[in-house]
């Protein structure tokens, strides 16, 4: 009897300490005083990739314009990245994994405002410093700020209030407001409402669950809306979804259109073709199409070298920013102590491929701007583009 | 109303189509097969690059549905042969793990061949405006999906009910051993549903891709609704599941329509009652030995 117990408890322990090796509770972390590294959390899988892997070419310039310059104060900068699988009990998992396991001094990321929040509680207990580049909700520097939070994306109350003058534009008169359920939708709208002019009120508001993939009761909700112009969240494939969906039924000949989400970038365009709503007023981070200046030209020739395509994507300007705004605070600051990165980022200029961006001390926000503008069909070829594409914050 | 009715006939016949293939497989061999959402994207993929090299051209669209369930049937005819059949005699856990370590598997081979970003494939020629059907105008191409739910269930239940092969698959569904017995080659009998059902899964990716993004994850999706129609239709039971898909194509667009956000409740909580008052489904049977 006892015998058994013995062998029991022995494979039972043998268990627990190969579960906490696989963890990586054990291993010691592979820090190099070489280099300076970055963790990065970004969807590399499923419907998120489409997000995720553009966003890394971003990450991979930044870090090779920066070491082919000699490093920062003479240190190569490596990057780790984690799927984080658009779920946010995953993207703090693998937060923990970065910092105890490989060592990495500041995290990157993530792609949708829920995984994000739930890496900054991470970041908030490891004292580390979280950049976010691409998720919007306003909450992860206001409700849910801490001092290693920072955020860079076009945040909901920027796109909110941008939209409220493409509204006046439009003369969009009454709206009905529709995206997915959930903090990025919900704060923007309460931003777009707060921004509108006299005249204009968003009358009906429809949210669907993310990930829907049938819109046919969101579609027969809009039509049935006295609303005269829809603004719209709904994004990625989900909008590809709607809009092949919506098509058929001549929605988009019935009212105006005003979708942020980044719906006008040139992959979504080139996605739909000739399915695209013509007419559409929609935004984009970065268009290969509409430099703003030399400096942006140079920077989108070196992504197509990368990419191996001259029509680039746009998220990689958003993580090259981040990286390039990082890779100062590590330069002033002398070293990767939290803290003092802190200090130097807040209040921190700099001169990005879209023009200057200020980190603000007081909120950790910078004033990020977008190209909007409505889609048209181009001659010679069957993928709309933004014309006239106007870049605004 | 009457539009709301079709949407959920179409939402509900586009379920049917890729969920009986899961349902067939289950019936017969016994496999909860987790990869069924990814035989769905394939098809959806491989309609996309047959489109993409022949233009929008009627017959590159039907014709590479053809193609999809051609590309869908050798996979599944390689993973039955090669792989899963090692597994019947093993235990449930060991065939589920396999399924879905096919999951991950297809998910990445998918980004490698076809890239992360989304896809998207026209409507059939004929197909991309709406028919006036007297009440209302609607999509053709939805009325299409509706009429051939029907279709395809009635021929299956012909095959299966009327033919040869149909009842040595019934028969196979029953007691396997006796059937060898009898001198039918099981082991190809089990191939051969194996690759029905991919194909139907294929059929089904490539019917549902004009209406919707050609992309990574578009598997995980339709999973779920999937083993939803199963399960409350009956696991292993062709009616069931068309019945099932009906029932939540209805859910879902008349709980959105309701309940807003919270439609998805609704489908959980009328997959929960039928469990408690039926726990094998509308039209499933309770199991009974096998051998």
């Amino acid at each position: 009897m006892f015998g058994i117990y013995s062998k029991a408890r022995r494979v039972f322990a043998l268990e627990i300490i190969a579960l906490v090796m696989g963890l990586g509770l054990f291993s010691a972390p592979s820090m190099s005083a070489d280099t300076i590294k970055i963790g990065v959390l970004l969807p590399t899988s499923g419907g998120g990739a489409s997000y995720g892997i553009p966003a890394e070419n971003g990450i991979k310039l930044a870090i090779n314009e920066i070491n082919q310059a000699g490093g920062v104060n003479g240190k190569m900068l490596e990057y780790f990245i984690r799927d984080t699988k658009l779920k946010p009990a995953v993207a703090s998992a693998a937060a923990r994994e970065l910092i105890t396991k490989e060592g990495v001094h500041v995290l990157v990321g993530a792609v949708s405002s829920g995984v994000t929040l739930a890496m900054s509680e991470v970041a908030k207990q490891e004292k580390i410093i979280l950049f976010a580049p691409i998720s919007k909700s306003i909450a992860l520097t206001e409700s849910k700020f801490h001092k290693y939070m920072f955020q860079s994306s076009a945040n909901t109350n920027i796109e909110g209030r941008v939209m409220a003058g493409v509204m006046k534009k439009v003369e969009a008169g009454k709206i009905c407001a529709t995206g997915y359920d959930y903090a990025y939708s919900h704060d923007f709208f309460a931003s777009l409402e707060s921004n509108l002019e006299e005249g204009m009120a968003i009358v009906d508001t429809f949210y669907v669950k993310l990930g829907t993939k049938d819109y046919n009761a969101l579609i027969s909700q809009l039509m049935g809306s006295d609303c005269d112009t829809v603004a719209g969240l709904i994004w990625g494939g989900g909008f590809v979804s709607m809009v092949k969906q919506a098509n058929p039924f001549g929605l988009f000949d019935q009212k105006k259109f005003v979708w942020g989400a980044e719906v006008g970038s040139h992959e979504m365009s080139n996605s739909l073709k000739g399915d695209y709503p013509e007419g559409m007023w929609a935004n984009s981070y970065d268009l290969w199409y509409s430099p703003l200046s030399d400096a942006h030209q140079a920077f989108l020739d070196d992504l197509a070298e990368l990419e191996g395509q001259k029509e680039t994507n746009m998220y990689p300007v958003t993580t090259y920013n981040a990286v390039k705004f990082l890779a100062k605070a590590i330069e002033i600051s002398g070293g990767t102590d939290s803290d003092a990165l802190v200090t130097a980022l807040e209040g921190m200029a700099m001169e990005t491929p879209l023009g200057p961006m200020t980190i603000d001390p007081e909120t950790h926000r910078t004033e990020t701007g977008e190209f909007w503008g409505p889609m048209k069909k181009i001659e010679g070829s069957d993928v709309l583009r933004m014309s006239p594409a106007e870049y605004v914050y | 109303m009457f539009i709301q009715l079709m949407n959920s006939l179409a939402l509900g016949m586009n379920l049917f189509i890729i969920a009986v293939g899961l349902t067939l497989i289950f019936g017969v061999l016994r496999v909860i097969n987790f990869a069924h959402g990814s035989f769905f994207m394939i098809g959806a993929y491989v309609l996309y690059s047959v489109v993409k090299r022949t233009g929008d051209t009627a017959l590159g669209f039907w014709g590479g549905i053809v193609v999809a369930m051609l590309v869908l049937g050798f996979i599944a005819w390689l993973v039955e042969r090669f792989l899963l059949r090692r597994l019947y005699d093993k235990e449930h856990l060991l065939q589920l793990v396999f399924t879905f370590a096919l999951v991950l598997i297809v998910g990445d081979l998918v980004k490698i061949i076809w890239g992360p970003l989304q896809h998207s494939i026209s409507y059939p020629p004929g197909f991309g405006g709406a028919t006036d059907l007297g009440i209302s105008r609607y999509p053709t191409y939805m009325l299409f999906l509706i009429l051939s739910g029907p279709v395809i269930a009635v021929s299956l239940w012909l095959i299966l009910e009327k033919t040869r092969w149909g009842r040595i698959i019934r028969a196979a569904r029953l007691d396997r051993q006796m059937l060898s017995a009898l001198g039918v080659n099981v082991k190809a009998v089990y191939s051969a549903v194996f690759v029905a059902g991919a194909m139907l899964a294929g059929l089904g990716g490539a019917l549902a891709a004009p209406r919707l993004a050609v992309e990574p994850g578009m598997d995980a999706l339709i999973i779920i609704d999937c083993f939803i129609v199963v399960i409350v239709g009956g696991l292993g039971s062709l009616w069931g599941s068309f019945f099932g898909a009906i029932i939540l194509g209805v859910a879902t667009i008349f709980g959105t329509l309701i309940f807003g956000e919270w439609e998805i409740v609704i489908v959980y909580i009328l997959m929960v009652a039928v469990l408690l008052w039926r726990p094998w489904g509308l039209l499933g049977r309770i199991e009974e030995d096998r051998h």
